[in-house]
């Protein structure tokens, strides 16, 4: 047999029966219940009382004005280290001596030639090496100053 | 439920407004005592929506969450139980499970439910049956319709409440309501083996043959 026709009206008795199969069919899962805690909650929202919170009102600001100007002296801080550092200072300012002069720079104790020979190649050559004068010297013959011939020294050989 | 839970509901006698006000104070207990009211409506209608119990309790999680960041946004002359189930249809919306997930479907709980009533194996069989059928007719249900129905009939949420929840007037839910009553007799008429036996069809085709 037919449960229900296929007219469009609805009688109030089809309407209430229908109504009892849905609460009877609903009654399994309405006996079910949920298997969490409010722990879980509290896991997700980490509860804390709000009675302070809620009572001071302007002060609450005080934190994080505390807390943004500590950051912004940090970042002073840092920036002004970064910026205001002072330049390496170059030998040549340390010496005073001018671009276009030679550079000597005298690492090791001179003994007499080598001082003789620091005067001659001081004068009339340049020294590519600012740490070992006896390297890399460019030195001018007296009788040629026209046209210089390069003497290329390193510790004692010529190259 | 849990003997905490149990205590918990039954030592606090207060009424949401009072529950709301008391855990916006920092009340623990009192925003637990609203939990423990709440967790297994909310859990059934996440659980008839997304038919699945694992999002179902997420559901409930999610839900009561976001009432606690709102604690201060809440009136509490409003009513919370209408704002609570709204949060959790949209969150079960949100939840709903993608195809290639196992759904466990509405009725497996009808088995055990079914054991334990009483009666012959037989009509038991016979009432898990229909639960079953009538289960299946609801899920084909439009979604507006399914929810009105779930809400009515499984969480017992009268027609101001639903209307809260679905945020539409009174007179569309139960317009949706009685639409859904009508395409669900539409579906039950294309199980002739239901053997139901409603008084009033019956007695219009006796009294009908009579007069033919």
């Amino acid at each position: 047999m037919r449960l229900f026709g296929r007219r469009d009206r609805m009688t109030l008795g089809e309407q209430l029966e229908i109504e009892d199969l849905v609460v009877d069919a609903f009654r399994p899962l309405r006996s079910r219940g949920a298997s969490v805690s409010a722990a879980r909650v509290h896991a997700v929202v980490r509860w804390q009382p709000r009675v302070e919170a809620a009572h001071s009102g302007g002060l609450a600001l005080l934190p994080r004005l505390t807390e943004s100007s500590l950051a912004l002296a940090l970042m002073a801080f840092v920036f002004a280290g970064s910026v205001g550092a002072p330049a390496p200072r170059s030998a040549d300012a340390e010496l005073g001596t001018a671009e276009s002069e030679p550079r000597v720079h005298v690492s090791r104790p001179l003994d007499d030639d080598t001082f003789i020979r620091w005067v001659r190649i001081g004068r009339t050559g340049r020294i590519f090496d600012d740490l070992d004068p006896s390297a890399g010297v460019q030195q001018v013959h007296a009788e040629d100053t026209t046209a210089p011939a390069v003497i290329t020294e390193r510790r004692g050989r010529s190259f | 439920m849990s003997r905490r839970a149990i205590d918990l509901l039954e030592a606090d006698g207060r009424n949401d407004r009072e529950l709301v006000l008391a855990a916006r104070a920092g009340d623990i207990r009192a925003f637990e005592a609203l939990f423990y009211r709440y967790r297994d409506g909310i859990f059934r209608l996440g659980y008839a929506i997304t038919k699945d119990a694992g999002y179902a309790d997420e559901i409930v999680v999610d839900t009561f969450a976001r009432a606690y960041r709102a604690l201060e946004r809440l009136e509490p002359d409003d009513s919370l139980r209408p704002w609570l189930y709204r949060v959790a249809v949209n969150l079960s919306y949100n939840h709903r499970p993608r195809p290639n997930i196992v759904i466990t479907t509405l009725d497996d709980g009808a088995t055990d439910v079914a054991a334990a009533d009483e009666g012959s194996p037989s009509s038991l069989a016979e009432r898990a049956e229909v639960r079953r059928v009538v289960l299946e007719c609801v899920d084909m249900l439009g979604a507006k319709q399914r929810l009105v129905v779930v809400l009515h009939y499984l969480n017992g949420l009268n027609l101001a409440e639903i209307a809260q929840v679905v945020d539409c007037p009174v007179g569309t839910v139960k317009s949706r309501l009685h639409y859904a009553l009508r395409a669900l007799r539409t579906h039950l008429a294309r199980h002739p083996d239901l053997l139901f036996e409603p008084a009033a069809p019956a007695a219009a085709m006796s009294s009908g043959m009579e007069h033919a």
